[in-house]
């Protein structure tokens, strides 16, 4: 599981067997990395996005510029949808706020 | 499993009904685990522990988190299992080919005892300090 920030919906008029009526979302995943010292707030504007865009199932109701929780893997699929849907990555919640203490990391 | 230091804590309202009640930490992982698309951090539930920002802990992939929390249907992929008070590594593993690597060394970096396999002679024994944050 990793954080992520929505940045768009795809759509799609012809789509595979068992993706009918799922929001896809295309996300950048946060990267962490060594940075000055102090307490940073993930909702800030300068919180670092990887350049991989992943597409991710939703149904929670996220939109562009939130920060999601995604997780992968057929397993939690399974629990989230059921095993006819063909996802890998999926989006299990999402962020309100992620206090991630900077100094910590570096 | 791997080893791997709480950094900071998520709060979501919205979320998987499953996840209702569970902390969820941002994990820097220490060593060799690059977490999928290289992003430097993965989420972990605990469930048990109580974990918190600072601490080294072991996480665990896989099946077994689903297990410890509340059985097979839980949509999570890691889970802390334990928080690390003493780390021992030999030394030796820091050599070669794939030396072992931890992302931040020094006062506050994960305590590790380098231990020399030949003669048991402990070298360099950082002892826990373990400043709150």
């Amino acid at each position: 599981m990793y954080l992520a920030k929505v940045i768009g919906t795809n759509w799609g008029a012809k789509q595979a067997a068992g993706l009918e009526g799922l929001k896809l979302l295309q996300v950048r995943p946060v990267v962490l990395r060594a940075s000055e010292a102090g307490a940073t707030r993930l909702t800030e504007q300068d919180c670092a996005l990887s350049d991989q865009v992943i597409v991710a199932a939703d149904t929670l109701g996220a939109g562009p510029g939130e920060y999601v929780l995604v997780a992968t893997g057929s397993r939690v699929r399974d629990v989230v949808y059921d095993s006819s849907r063909p996802i890998k990555a999926m989006v299990v919640a999402i962020v309100d706020s992620a206090d991630i203490d900077v100094g910590v990391v570096r | 499993m791997i080893l791997g230091r709480v950094v900071g804590e998520v709060w979501a309202t919205r979320k998987h009904p499953k996840l209702v009640g569970y902390k969820l930490l941002v994990i820097r992982p220490h060593w060799w685990y690059e977490p999928s698309h290289h992003v430097g951090h993965l989420v972990a539930i605990d469930a048990h522990v109580d974990a918190g920002v600072g601490d080294d802990v072991v996480i665990c992939m896989g099946e077994p988190p689903r297990w410890q929390s509340e059985g097979p249907a839980m949509p999570v992929e890691a889970a802390v299992m334990a928080v690390v008070d003493r780390c021992e590594v030999d030394e030796s593993a820091f050599e070669g080919p794939r030396p072992l690597k931890l992302w931040r060394d020094g006062p506050r970096g994960l305590i590790v005892g380098r231990i020399r396999t030949e003669g048991a002679e402990v070298t360099s024994q950082a002892e826990p300090e373990r400043s709150e944050p």
